[in-house]
């Protein structure tokens, strides 16, 4: 996939740079400009630990920027904190011809201790705040030196790119440590040329890549594909006065459990009332929701990432008396309520988002941003989401179903995978009695019962406001302006919940009424269905990351004489390995009613980037099928 | 609406005692009643998250003999009742401030919740305070409360000292309803201000005499006495933020806009701030970052030197000067008033905020002897610019006025693509006022300065900027049909905003490969030799295509006449509308449709045409069908020649673009003829 480089010696020689002589742009092969915005041209880190708490970091990097789109590719932000100091810091930038335009210091920088979404962290940012604005291409050229001190569990990456639609020429990275110091190292989607040495008491890693080309954000891929990195780590650290190793994630979550050590106390009134709570139930379960419960009217999520690079949890009691805390420390406080009746249960660390799987063989501080609550039950572990006690107890949301996860022990960690929940209950379902008139009007009944990838938006649909629970119902609906009414959202608050809405709907503009015929769309409900792009040689291999079911029966009963002139085909069915679709249209003679029954399949799966025609045009008839139309005559 | 101090006599004059607190709520701080918190909703507005049980903003001023300044002393408190999960946001709070100009002196806060009928107080504690450095110099005090829940209810005081003379504007009305909101101002009488109310709810006010003050201030020491003006409201609904069709919803919401006119000096001085648009005009003339660079020389003389300017007309002088300008220096997509880089940097640099090249492209104008003048405003996304209470802060920007020859033309370099009186629409503000020059140049006439053009054309300073320009998209569309589809030729032109729109999302996709799909996914449709040709003044695209007709049985085809429609969606959407709505720009887009009936077809029935209009027909559409010869004709026309409507109107929009969205998909039925 990736062109190894050449010899570490040939890349030093054809890229010395100095301030007057840059890589001419007549220099970006072909292959690596194709859909690129941005080509790194040069970039160079030298990493120098000098023991388990300090280290040097010196990086250049020089960047063309090709067209407007790549401009953000150009940003330079770098984040401080007490353990890391920015020494020095210069840039310089290029026109497209070479000559040095604009040039920056360090006193041009810009700090902020800005933590957005947090309310207080340890972290500062410099960032260059400078108008760029030039015509494209310009190359720019940034020289920065970092000091880490204090803790280093995280060496710098060798990030080769972190962009779509960005390239690389040529990139080192060289990696000094004290012989005494053991590190390891992980490629993701590279394959860089790498070369160990020992001098003296240090041995040095050089690591290099060449000819990287730039990857397309295409719809259906994997989002794994984006970053191209190799990671570095010390195999062991010590942040503050806690040591710990990183070699396997057992010995990883065995330094993390060590966190949560003795931060486990409760108030003695909380403890009165924590079994006062449970003292009426029998089961287990029964009283891990009644906690649950407790938590949800208790306390509420506040990010505050301070100390142990914010891994450690503010304690139960903290969380007893302020009635707050983040992730980790309301983990922490219901693990702690748990423990008081003699429950077990374990903090679990899981990645919230797109990363679904980590990298088994390699632990590091990168691969997880949450925790969340592991309890084994007898036949059955519950995953409990502490920063939103207000989902239905069991249920595993979104951001974390189906994730890989390392269960913290005092054994150590353990990883698992949390369960996915069954295509079964991913179906989106329509139900719909619609009665037309010929004046092209319409009423309707409808009911949805949402696919359970949908829950975690649409879970508080019944606390919104009347005015806006009809702007969503409406928002379903290819129809314009319709008049909803009598809205009836149902969560069942099931550990699988199942969330459905049920609705009357004036639908005024169903029809549109030419001469004595009415035209009117076969499924109102997925009229939007995605065509996707087909011009641009697809790139990567297809990714589908979740399999659904969407299933849709219509009725309309015709009224006022109305009759059928034309319907699309009656019985269709689509077959392709990215799923079926089936759809069975017919008038029913005996109620005076069109009987529309449409199902579509969606297979999750990965597939290689040849088959994304088939894909395309699979897509393609199933949005046909969606917008075709039945036409009515008015008798 | 404006208040004075002398008018704010005879207004409203209300006793304290009028304004008690209903029984179930208090208004003091620290006394809290068992209705707040045994309240679980709020009956006027069931929705709300909470409800802000009270609002207080009182200011005084002081003499901090430590600094020996007049300082701003000003106690925030508020009191909150949390309803629901949404509303718990208010346990987070954050102060915006800047250090060098603004203290934080205290900060108290406190949760209180019932607990078997015991009322418990916990207090904000130290440890959950902090202060983040946003940029430079400006800060944010963070806070979150402890034991917020929902049925808490919570409350806040800070009391902040402040080097900022005026008090800024109040709002009276959020996001969440609010019982009782009031802005108390204790000043020295030597201040003169003035006041100007805004929104939709009941202000009352009450004005009384408070206790003498001291104070040194610009070389005159003042023993005066005070006034203390009140302004409360009761019972303000709640008003969302991001409000679909509105630039800037904080216009609308009730608040005082609080400007320091002068301040009367012992001596018989009177230093005046701002009281007129023409003393923020003369101030601004005496800005280094304004009014000097009025005058400032043409950095690229030499460069224009070597253009032949003498053939063109004045319109394409200016267009060609701003090419010049733009070879060397690019807008960095910032709207600004003042340019303070310095033109050597800018050009170093090479770009600048609007602000920055405007003053570049005006000196290079005078080259040419174009006289033109800045035209003063609030860009509309930052709010409608207070006309009553004149005030240099509430201008964000500027643009370019000069004549073209015929008459005054606007022009801004804020743009990708130069086109004269076409300008983003962030700029069509109504209220723009043309910079008058006159007495900062009191040897100059100010005929001389604006050039006599101009001047003879300037009716008034002021110029509703928000109609300008024509901003049109045509299209042509020539199609027969086989093989159940459509297959022809479509020509779009566009001018003005549309076509800068257009440019901007060509550029924007970066290829012409990723535009095609967009036109292609837009329409439903595969094209053919694009073809895209930009003129000074429009914008000529044009693409062969292949569309699937509508449907067809064996004798029969149905097909949407329009091909392309104007919009197949209301945008309208909204169950109840309370505010104006505003549309970006004034448009008008026409659709000029020809289809050949095929070989033994034969048109059985057309839509009906229409033409309809809105709000004394300044909003209108027609659509026109017919057949002439062998062909069906269509002719569609939507013109809006107004931006800004009234709420009433809203309804009356819904319809009206319901009624164009069933037409744009009208269809039209052919029959195989008998043959």
């Amino acid at each position: 996939m990736i062109k190894r480089a050449l010899t570490t010696l040939l890349l030093l020689s054809l890229f010395i740079v100095s301030k007057s002589q840059l890589p001419a742009l007549e220099q970006i092969p072909e292959e690596i400009k194709k859909n690129a915005y941005s080509v790194i041209r040069f970039s160079e880190t030298n990493f120098e630990v000098i023991s388990e708490k300090e280290a040097k970091e010196k990086n250049v990097l020089i960047m063309t920027i090709l067209n407007n789109k790549g401009l953000d590719h150009a940003n330079f932000i770098e984040n401080v904190d007490k353990g890391k100091e920015l020494k020095k810091f210069s840039c310089e930038i290029f026109d497209y011809s070479g000559k040095s335009i604009k040039k920056f210091k360090k006193s041009d920088l810009n700090l902020t201790d800005y933590s957005g979404f947090n309310l207080a962290d340890d972290l500062s940012y410099y960032y260059l705040d400078k108008g760029i604005g030039l015509t494209y291409p310009f190359t720019i050229k940034y020289e920065w030196e970092n000091n880490h001190k204090n803790s280093l569990i995280v060496y710098p990456s060798m990030l080769v790119t972190s962009f779509y639609n960005s390239s690389l020429q040529n990139m080192n990275y060289r990696l000094s440590v004290p012989s005494s110091i053991d590190i390891s190292h992980k490629s993701i989607n590279i394959e860089p040329e790498i070369n160990i040495k020992e001098i003296k008491d240090r041995r040095i890693y050089e690591f290099s890549v060449s000819s990287v080309p730039a990857i397309e954000n295409e719809r259906f891929s994997s989002p794994s594909l984006e970053k191209r990195l190799v990671y570095f780590r010390p195999d062991n650290f010590k942040i503050d006065n806690y040591s710990g190793s990183m070699k396997t994630w057992e010995s990883f979550g065995s330094w993390n459990y060590s966190l949560y050590e003795g931060r486990d106390q409760l108030p003695s009134e909380l403890k009165e009332k924590v079994k006062m709570l449970t003292q009426d139930y029998s089961s287990d379960k029964e009283k891990v929701k009644v906690l649950y419960d407790y938590l949800a009217l208790n306390t509420r999520y506040v990010s505050i990432q301070l100390g142990i690079g914010g891994w450690q949890p503010m304690s139960a009691l903290e969380v007893a008396k302020t009635g707050f805390g983040d992730c980790k420390a309301l983990t922490n406080f219901l693990y702690s309520l748990l423990k008081e009746i003699g429950i077990k249960s374990y903090p679990t660390l899981i990645h919230s988002g797109n990363n679904k799987r980590i990298m088994k063989d390699f632990s590091n501080f990168s691969q997880f941003n949450h925790v969340i609550l592991s309890v084994p039950l007898s036949g059955d572990t519950l995953w409990l989401e502490c920063t939103n006690p207000n989902l239905p107890f069991g249920y595993i949301h979104n951001n974390i179903v189906g994730h890989d996860a390392l269960i913290l022990t005092p054994e150590g960690g353990k990883l698992v995978t949390l369960p996915e929940y069954h295509v079964s209950h991913n179906k989106d379902i329509y139900n719909a009695n619609i009665d037309i008139y010929n004046d092209g009007s319409a009423t309707s009944e409808i009911k949805r019962t949402y696919p359970i990838c949908y829950f975690d938006s649409n879970y508080e649909n019944n606390h919104l406001e009347e005015n806006k629970q009809k702007e969503i119902i409406a928002s379903y609906l290819d129809i314009n302006n319709p008049i909803i009414k009598d809205i009836k959202f149902n969560n069942d608050g099931n550990p699988i919940p199942k969330l459905t809405f049920e609705s009357l709907a004036g639908l005024g503009k169903y029809g549109t009424i030419s001469g004595k015929r009415i035209f009117i769309q076969t499924n109102i409900f997925r009229s939007g269905f995605e065509k996707l792009n087909k011009r641009k040689k697809r790139v990567s291999p297809i990714y589908i990351k979740m399999e659904y079911i969407d299933s849709d029966t219509i009725k309309i009963k015709l009224h006022d004489n109305l009759k059928v002139e034309s319907m699309p085909h009656d019985k269709i069915s689509i077959d392709s390995e990215f799923g079926t679709f089936k759809s069975e249209i017919k008038y029913i003679e005996e109620d005076d009613s069109i009987l529309i029954v449409q199902t579509l399949n969606i297979n999750k799966g990965d597939y290689p980037k040849e088959k994304y025609p088939e894909l395309s045009d699979f897509f393609e008839k199933i949005s046909e099928n969606y917008n075709s139309k039945i036409i009515l005559r008015i008798e | 609406m404006k208040l004075t101090l002398t008018t704010l006599i005879s207004f409203f004059l209300l006793s304290l005692s009028s304004i008690k607190a209903n029984e179930d709520f208090s208004y003091k701080y620290e006394k809290i009643t068992d209705y707040e918190l045994s309240m679980n909703s709020y009956d006027p507005d069931t929705t709300a998250s909470a409800l802000i049980i009270y609002d207080k903003s009182e200011m005084e001023y002081f003499f901090d003999q430590a600094k020996r300044d007049l300082t701003l002393r000003t106690t925030r408190t508020r009191k909150i009742k949390i309803l629901k999960k949404e509303g718990l946001l208010y346990a987070d709070n954050f102060i915006k401030y800047k250090k060098r100009d603004v203290r934080i002196a205290s900060l108290n806060a406190c949760t209180y919740n019932l607990n078997n009928g015991k009322v418990i107080k916990t207090k904000l504690s130290k440890d959950y305070v902090f202060d983040e450095l946003i940029e430079d110099d400006l800060y944010n005090k963070k806070f979150t409360l402890k034991d917020v829940k929902i049925g808490s209810v919570i409350e806040i005081k800070y009391i902040t000292h402040s080097n900022f003379l005026v008090p800024n504007t109040w709002y009276f009305q959020c996001s969440d309803p609010i019982k009782y909101s009031c802005m108390n101002l204790v000043y020295p009488d030597p201040f003169k201000f003035s006041f100007e109310l805004r929104g939709f709810n009941k202000i009352k006010n009450i004005k009384e005499a408070g206790k003498p003050i001291t104070f040194y201030l610009d070389g005159d020491w003042f023993e005066s006495k005070t006034t203390e003006i009140k302004l409360e409201a009761n019972d303000i609904p709640a008003l969302k933020e991001d409000i679909p069709f509105l630039w800037q919803s904080s216009d609308y919401r009730t608040q005082v806009i609080t400007i320091l006119e002068g301040i009367q000096h012992p001596s018989g001085r009177f230093k005046a701030f701002n009281q007129t648009w023409e003393s923020v005009d003369e101030l601004l003339l005496t800005y280094s970052t304004f009014g000097t660079l009025m005058k400032m020389s043409n950095p690229f003389e030499k460069e224009m030197s070597k253009i032949d300017y003498s053939s063109l007309d004045r319109k394409k002088q200016v267009l060609e000067t701003w090419k010049l300008l733009r070879k060397y220096v690019t807008w960095d997509k910032t709207y600004k008033l003042y340019s303070e880089k310095g033109t050597k940097k800018i050009i170093a640099e090479r770009t600048g905020s609007n602000a920055d090249l405007n003053f570049i492209l005006m000196s290079m104008l005078r080259t040419l002897d174009i006289p033109s003048v800045p035209v003063l405003m609030s860009l509309r996304s930052h709010g409608i610019l207070p006309i009553t209470t004149p005030s240099i802060d509430d201008l964000s920007t500027f643009v370019i006025c000069f004549f073209d020859g015929e008459k005054l033309s606007y022009i801004d370099t804020s743009t990708d693509n130069f086109l004269i009186n076409t300008l983003d629409p962030n700029l069509l503000s109504r209220d723009a006022r043309i910079l008058r020059l006159g007495k900062y140049h009191p040897t100059k006439p100010m005929e001389a300065l604006y050039g006599s053009e101009i001047y003879s054309r300037l009716k008034s300073l002021w110029v509703d900027l928000s109609t300008l320009g024509s901003h049109n998209t045509q299209a042509q569309i020539n199609c027969s049909i086989s093989n159940n589809k459509l297959n022809g030729t479509c020509t779009y032109i566009y001018k003005g905003i549309d076509m800068l729109d257009n440019i901007v999302k060509y550029n924007k996709l970066g290829e012409n490969i990723e535009y095609i799909e967009s036109i292609e996914k837009d329409k439903n449709i595969s094209l053919n030799n694009l073809d895209r040709l930009i003129s000074s003044e429009s914008l000529k695209e044009k693409f062969d295509f292949e569309k699937k007709i509508e449907s067809s049985t064996d004798s029969i085809i149905y097909i949407n006449p329009l091909v392309f429609p104007y919009l197949t969606e209301n945008l309208f959407k909204e169950t109840e509308r309370k505010l104006p709505f505003e549309f970006n720009h004034t448009n008008i887009y026409s659709i000029t449709s020809s289809i050949e009936i095929p070989y033994g077809y034969e048109v059985e029935s057309l839509p009906q045409s229409i033409k309809i209009g809105v709000a004394e027909d300044k909003c209108k559409c027609s659509v026109l069908f017919g057949i002439k010869g062998n062909m069906i004709q269509t002719n569609f026309v939507f013109r809006i020649n107004n931006i800004f409507f009234a709420p009433e109107y809203y309804e009356d929009f819904k319809e009206f673009f319901s009624m164009i969205a069933d037409k744009s998909n009208s269809m039209i039925v052919l029959k195989k003829k008998d043959l």
